[in-house]
Parts: C-alpha cells; structure tokens; sequence
C-alpha cells in the first residue's frame, strides 16, 4: 500500500446556534491514498459538506489534525501561523477601539460644527462677542477633523495588516486549494460573467505569476479545450453559464476543477442538483477519471452513486463509521 | 493577472458600474471646467492688468511723489538689464465734457506717450492709434473734423443696417488722419471693437477704407479740416467715452467725436499735504483706451506727463524764503511713480531689490546733500520697488484666491463620486460573494481578491475620469460657441454677460497639469472608495462566501 496522500485524525468543528454550540464533527478519522475513490455517505445535516470543506483546506476545523502528502495544513501547526493569529487578536481589538473611536469623533464633529454654532446664535443674547463663540468652535472643528482623519488613517493601517495577516495565516491552505486540491460542488458555482472557457481556465490563471500569463496564456488555454473536449463540452467553449444544462455546467465545473491537474478531486453532492440521466453521465465521466488515477473524494447521500466508489464511509454522529 | 482579468470583466458586465463611471466622470469634468474657467480667467485678468505697466515699477505710494527720479533714470539708463524707463504721475481729477452737465471722478495719468509705448502694451490699448497710426498724441492739438470730396461723384449712402439712404458726396478726413486710415487699412486692420456705422457701411460698401470712430463734420459742406483751439491731448478710458454693448463691442457717441473738447479738475497738493487752489485745464479727446480691466478702463485718464506735473506743482521750481523772499535753491521735479522694462531673462525680482537699495542711497549721496528738504527724503525713504505682479497683486491675488476655493469646494463636492463608488462597490460585493468564494476556493488569496475589487474601482476611476477628461476638455474649448447656442434658444440662458465683465469671451486655459492632477485624484479617490469593499472581499473566508445567499 502507498503512503497515504491524506490524513485526518480527530477532527472536530461545531458552530454557534444562538447560545449552545451545535457540534457537527466530534472526532473524525479519515486517511485517502493516492488514486483511491472515496465515498462519504451520510443524512442532510449530518456534516458531510463541513467534513469535505476542512478535507478541502477551504475551513478550518476547531481540533484535529490535517496532513496532506506527509505535512501538516492545519493552521495552528506551524509557529509563524500561531504569531500571526496571535497579532490579528490584537488588531482586532484595536480596530473595535478605533470603531468606538470613530463614531465618537463624528459625534463630537456633529457638536463642534452644528451644535456649538447653533448655541452660539441662539446664545447671542448672553455671549456678545462672536469671536468667543467662534474660536472655541473653530478649534474644535479642525481639531476634530484632524483627529478624524488620523482615526481613519490608523483604522486602514490596521485592517491592511490584518489581511497581510490572514494571508500569512491561509498561506498553506492557499497553495494547496491553488495546486493540489480541486472542487466541484453542488450547485456548480460558475461565474456567470465568464464564458465556459475562461471559467475553465480561470484556475490556471490564478496559479500563474501575472508576467509569465502575460507571455504564455495560449497553454493553459490550450489544455482547458483538451480537458473541455474529455468532458464533451468542446462546442460550448463560448457559451456562458446562464446558456448551459445542469450537467453542462456540472461538466463545466469538473473541468474547471481538473484543469491545473490536482491530486485529490473534493465533490460535494455533484448529482444533487441533476437528473438521473444527467447524474449518471456525470458518474461515467468521474470513474473514467478515476480510472485514469485520480483521487477522488465525493460526498453524497445516494446510495446508488455512493456504490460507485472503492470505499464507503458513513457520517454519523459527527464521527465516520 | 486574474485580479486584472476579473476586475475588467466586472466593469462592463456589472451595468451599475456605469452610474460610477458617470458619477466620476462628471466630477472630473467638473472640477476641470471650474478650474479652467477660474484659470483663464486669472490668466486673461494677469495680460490685461500687466498691459499699462512696466516690468518693474518704482513707486513710493504718495500723492505728491518722489523727487530725483530725473537722476535716477540718467543713472540706470546704461544698466544692461534695463531697456527703456519713463516716470508717471497719477492723481486725481474731475473730468467734464464741454456741453455735457455729467462730471467724472478720474484718476489722472500723467505719461510720456512715446516712451510708454516702449515700456508696455499701452499703445495697443488705443482705439484711434490702431486705425489711424501716428494721430494720436498728447501735445496740443486741434480738432479733426470731417468734410467731404467735392470734386467725387456722389455715392451710395446706407445706414448701420446696409439699407440704402439715398446718395450723397464722398467723406473724407483731413489729410493727415486720412493717410493714416488709408495705410492702417491696406496693413489688414480691422475694427472688431466696434458696431457698423452709416460712415462705414457705405465706404466699405465701395471698398473704400471706412471711417472708424466718431469724427466731427464741417459746419458747411467742404473739405476736411482741423478746427478750434489748440489743447492739449487727452487718451480717456473707454468705458468713460464708450457705451459697452452685450456683445462686447464699444458704440462711440456722435456727440463726443474725437478732439471734443472736455476739461479736467486737478486738486494740487503741497510738499506738506495740504491742498492747493484747484485747477482747471481743457483737453481735447485724442483717444480712448481699453485695457480689458474695468476698474481701469471705467476710471483712466491719460494726458501728457509734464503738462500735468506743472499742473500739480510737482515740476521744478524756486525755493523761497516766506518772510524775506530770498531764494532758498530749487525744488527738485517729482513723479509718482517710474516704470521699467527690463531684458529678457533678467531676474525681476533681484533687480527690484537692487533698484530700490539704489534710490535709498541717493539720501547718501554727496550730490544732493544739500538739495534735499525733510519731506523729500521722507518721501525717498518710502520709495520701493517692485516687479508688476506685486503692484498688481491686490487685483490677482482675490481671484487666485477664488480660484483655489473654488476648486476645493468643486473638490470636496467631488468627494461625492468617491462615496458613491464605495457604495456600487459594496453592494457588488454583496452581490459577488459567492464568486469571491468560488474565487477563493480555485486558490485565490485574501489579498489577490481585495485587489480584484480595488483594481476595479481604479479602472472605474481610470474610465470615468478619462471619459470627463474629455469632456471636460471639450466643454471648456467649445465654452463660447455653447453659451452662444444657449443664447440662441433662449436669450435669458445668458450665462456670461459681456456687458458685466471684463471680457467679452468666457476665458478659459486648460492647463496639463492640473488635468492630469484632476485625473490622478479622480482614479486616488476611486479606488479610496473601493477599499472598504475590497477588504470586506479579502477577509471573507470562502466557506461563508460560497453558503451566502
């Protein structure tokens, strides 16, 4: 047996519903080697698509362990990481301030340019000189301006350390989402202003450095029609999403996820939102991918489609049987 | 290249980002045509103001002036940076046309016409100078009048409107204005300044020079010829002689034909500042002049320099015991002010200093040790010198000023298309989340997907300010013609009232860089907008953006 391509020990994940935490997975195992057709099988709700998400790098689970090819991709594995989220809690707290901050400098800012020079015209009875009414009101004016714009200005500061630091923190799951990893989900998720074509490509494009796209972009079209002709979509390389089947764009979406040649494809209920004609073709084309070595993990809730992997695992009460 | 990729792809698929395109370019143009507009209209006020003085002026802001100006012209007339200087005095007059029972404040100008004309622009000022060269001066003189050829065949006369009036005999001026007409018509000039007369309909209906200006007619019919006593000459501001008409042009009086007969009122002042008796001196209109500056050209009168010296006792004169009547030497002449043109390349300012050191030394100088009384070097320790846009900075300096308040607030009303490309952009956000999802999910990074939306909010900036650049440009170039459009269909559409302001054209400069620094902001301001929606796109984690609905 290979080593095997993808380990997941212990995994845990709950969310917040309202007060009580409602926990989805409370320790799921899971190991894939290479060239391997898993199927996880499981009622709706039960979590499947949260477990294919962490699997997937695209979520992060609350405990447990993630290795992909023998290292970690689990955010909290690696000290710079662990810096990096320690630094984002306290920007977070920063920002909350400068927020408070800012809401009351435009509060003041309401007073100094409104109010004051309201009291001041309504007061002239009692405050005889303008100057005295103007000067304090001036002041304030510009201080609270001034004061303002530096709120401002430190609150971007903040908020683009954050992202510098939330990418430092992704860095790992990025690269694998971007090199490693393909996904087809359910409802396709194409975009709707591409073309099949350009849908298809796009995931190469986001790989490639933008000066060596700008000199080499023909390959990776080049390989996005042979991989749209394998999945028998080639008159329809101009057509948008909106002028596709369901399973057009579910083939769309396969080639989309297959065009930078990941190791593991990730599928979530990739027949739910088909006919059974259109599911079974779909089926065809993933096992002759599977056929042709690729991994693949699919998440569904057909058992018939289920059948058509090497192994089935079921997801019952947040742990996989 | 996906961000650039996307980012375009966005800008003309989402429609809503062409009320942004919109909104920033009418800001941009906005903002451009205020600027241009203001702009033109400091440069025009800069020409015409700079027309009547020198390069430098020397000036010590007194009514009854500085002495030793004659020295001091003998000794900088050799200075390589000097080309010509010539002294001026102003004061103050009343002027009255004889007949007329209307009296008018003016500020009299006392000049030497031939070096004035090397100093500055003066000379293209005058109205009667540019169609008869050579006629005007400020000496005495009397009046031109027209008569007839009687020896012509009759012609054709047509009235202002080209419609015939019958025929008549042939006008003509006395020969010396008549050669000067004849050979500043065969030069091609042309008198855009002023409405059609009977005179010029018909000679010009005959492709004979037409008789510009308003000039006086023989008592009986006869030759041309120069009536009246000999007076001084007199160049009057136009906006004084001249009725200025919507269009811009000037209609002469017929009762006012040039070398009537006008007096001016002067109040002398003595070394001490107290007023002399009045004095009254008849002139004869020789000419009018318009600088474009109405204060100026509302209020102006020039006459000759030494004529008006003496009239304000400024000249040179004996200095006289009071009590026992014995000669105490000579007053020096004084002037009010000296202007100076100096040579290409000079630096003005350095020579300002210079010159004025210069003058301050002459209360050290061994020549006038003994000459100079207390007020005359009082009044020489206040001369100063400057260049012209100091002198003129109390017209230049207010419009400045507008025109960069006037630009801020355009500014900050602009600030406007920032918001509202921050708001399209946040609701295409809100829209676009499950493609930033999706986007994040093929392994786009928290930055990169900021960068989409902050890449388009520059390229909706770069477009909206490129298409008001345009616009703008287009606008301010065809300013005139549109207002003339605008007029056209409804006369009280009249924005620009040439009977109001100085100029009879909207002016208008557009300066490169103030487009391209209009353009700089526009694109800053709109990816400033895009910004909170970008980072909102960035920290969106992709599992949240794929579940949004």
């Amino acid at each position: 047996m290979s080593s095997p391509l993808l380990v997941a020990k212990g995994i845990q994940k709950a969310y917040r519903m309202g007060r009580s935490p409602l926990r989805v997975l409370t320790g799921c195992d899971l190991t894939v080697h290479a060239g391997e057709f898993v199927a996880i099988m499981g009622r709706s709700g039960s979590g499947k698509s949260t477990l294919l998400q962490i699997l997937g790098a695209l979520d992060v689970p609350d405990a447990g362990e993630l290795r992909f090819a023998g290292t970690s991709f689990h955010a909290a594995d690696h000290a710079g990481v662990r810096w990096a989220l320690r630094a984002d809690t306290v920007l977070r707290v920063l920002q909350r301030v400068l927020l408070v901050l800012l809401t009351a400098l435009v509060a003041v800012g309401f007073l100094a340019f409104i109010i004051v020079p309201l009291v001041g015209l309504l007061g002239q009875g009692v405050i005889t000189s303008w100057p005295r009414v103007l000067r304090p009101h001036l002041f304030a004016s510009f201080a609270t301006l001034f004061a303002l714009a530096a709120a401002l200005l430190v609150l971007v500061v903040v908020l683009l350390v954050r992202l510098l630091l939330t990418h430092v923190v992704e860095r790992r799951r990025i690269y694998l989402r971007r090199k490693d990893f393909g996904f087809v989900f359910q409802f396709y998720h194409l975009l709707p202003e591409l073309n099949v074509l350009e849908n298809t490509v796009l995931p190469r494009m986001v790989d490639t450095p933008s000066w060596s796209w700008l000199f080499r972009p023909w390959a990776a079209r080049r390989e996005a029609r042979e991989i749209l002709e394998r999945v028998g979509l080639t008159q329809r390389l101009n057509h948008r999403p909106s002028e596709l089947s369901g399973g057009e764009r579910q083939r769309v979406a396969i080639a989309r996820a297959l065009v930078h040649r990941p190791k593991i494809l990730f599928a979530d209920e990739p027949t739910g939102n088909l006919d059974a004609a259109a599911g079974a073709e779909l089926m065809a084309l993933l096992k002759q991918l599977h056929g042709a070595g690729q991994t693949i993990v699919m998440v569904t809730h057909d058992a018939a489609i289920a059948q058509q992997a090497d192994r089935i695992l079921r997801l019952e009460g947040g742990v996989l049987r | 290249m996906y961000k650039l990729f996307l980012a375009i792809r966005y800008l003309w698929k989402r429609r809503i980002a062409y009320f942004a395109i919109a909104a920033v370019m009418l800001c941009t143009a906005m903002v451009l045509i205020v600027m241009s507009v203001m702009g033109g209209f400091l440069d025009q006020l800069k020409v015409k103001a700079r027309g009547l003085l020198g390069d430098v002026i020397v000036d010590n802001r007194s009514y009854t002036g500085f002495p030793l100006y004659e020295e001091f012209l003998a000794d900088i007339a050799n200075w390589p940076q000097i080309k010509k200087a010539t002294p001026v005095i102003y004061s103050y007059g009343l002027l009255r046309f004889v007949g007329s029972p209307q009296t008018n404040t003016v500020r009299v100008v006392g000049l030497r016409l031939e070096d004035v004309y090397e100093v500055n622009a003066f000379k293209a000022s005058l109205y009667y100078e540019q169609h008869y060269p050579g006629t005007t001066t400020l000496t005495p003189q009397a009046q031109p009048l027209a008569g007839f050829d009687m020896d012509a065949e009759l012609i054709d006369w047509r009235d202002e409107h080209d419609q015939p009036m019958g025929r008549g005999p042939l006008p003509l001026l006395p020969s010396a204005y008549q050669q000067a007409l004849e050979k500043s018509w065969a030069a091609g000039v042309v008198d855009d300044d002023s409405p059609e007369t009977e005179w010029t309909r018909s000679l010009r209906a005959l492709k004979r020079p037409p008789i510009f200006g308003q000039y006086g007619l023989v008592e009986k019919p006869g030759p041309p010829e120069m009536a009246g006593d000999r007076q001084p000459g007199l160049i009057i501001g136009r906006d004084i002689i001249a009725r200025r008409l919507p269009d811009g042009r000037y209609h002469r009086r017929w009762d006012y034909p040039r070398g009537c007969l006008t007096t001016i009122t002067l109040v002398p002042a003595s070394e001490s500042g107290t007023i002399d008796t009045p004095v009254k001196q008849p002139f004869r209109y020789a000419d009018d002049s318009r600088t474009g500056i109405y204060e100026i050209d509302s209020q102006h009168v020039y006459c000759d320099f030494d004529l008006l010296q003496k009239l304000l006792h400024m000249d040179r004169a004996e200095r006289v015991d009071s009590e026992t009547g014995q000669s105490l030497g000579t007053i020096p002449p004084r002037c009010s002010q000296i202007q100076i043109k100096i040579t290409n390349g000079t630096d003005a300012a350095a020579l300002t200093r210079r010159l004025e050191q210069f003058y301050r030394d002459y209360l050290n100088d061994a020549r006038f040790a003994d000459k100079l009384t207390l007020s005359d070097i009082q009044a020489l320790q206040y001369v100063e010198a400057m260049t012209w846009e100091q002198s003129q900075a109390h017209i230049i300096a207010p419009v400045e000023k507008e025109r960069q308040l006037v630009s801020s607030l355009f500014g900050i009303i602009s600030l406007v298309a920032a918001v509202l490309v921050l708001c399209i952009l946040y609701m295409i956000v809100l829209q676009k989340t499950k493609d930033i999802g999706i986007v994040k999910s093929i392994g786009g990074s928290p930055i990169g997907v900021a960068l989409i939306f902050l890449g388009y909010g520059a390229a909706i900036g770069i477009v909206g300010s490129a298409l008001g650049a345009v616009l703008g440009y287009y606008f301010v170039t065809h300013i005139n013609e549109i207002q003339d459009f605008l007029t056209s269909v409804n006369p009280a559409w009249q924005v620009w009232d040439r009977s109001v302001y100085s100029f009879d054209q909207i002016p208008s400069t557009v300066r490169t860089l103030d487009a391209m620094v209009v353009v700089a902001v526009a694109i800053a301001a709109s990816t400033l907008g895009a910004l909170l929606a970008a980072l909102r796109a960035g920290f969106m984690q992709p599992v949240e953006a794929l579940r949004y609905e």
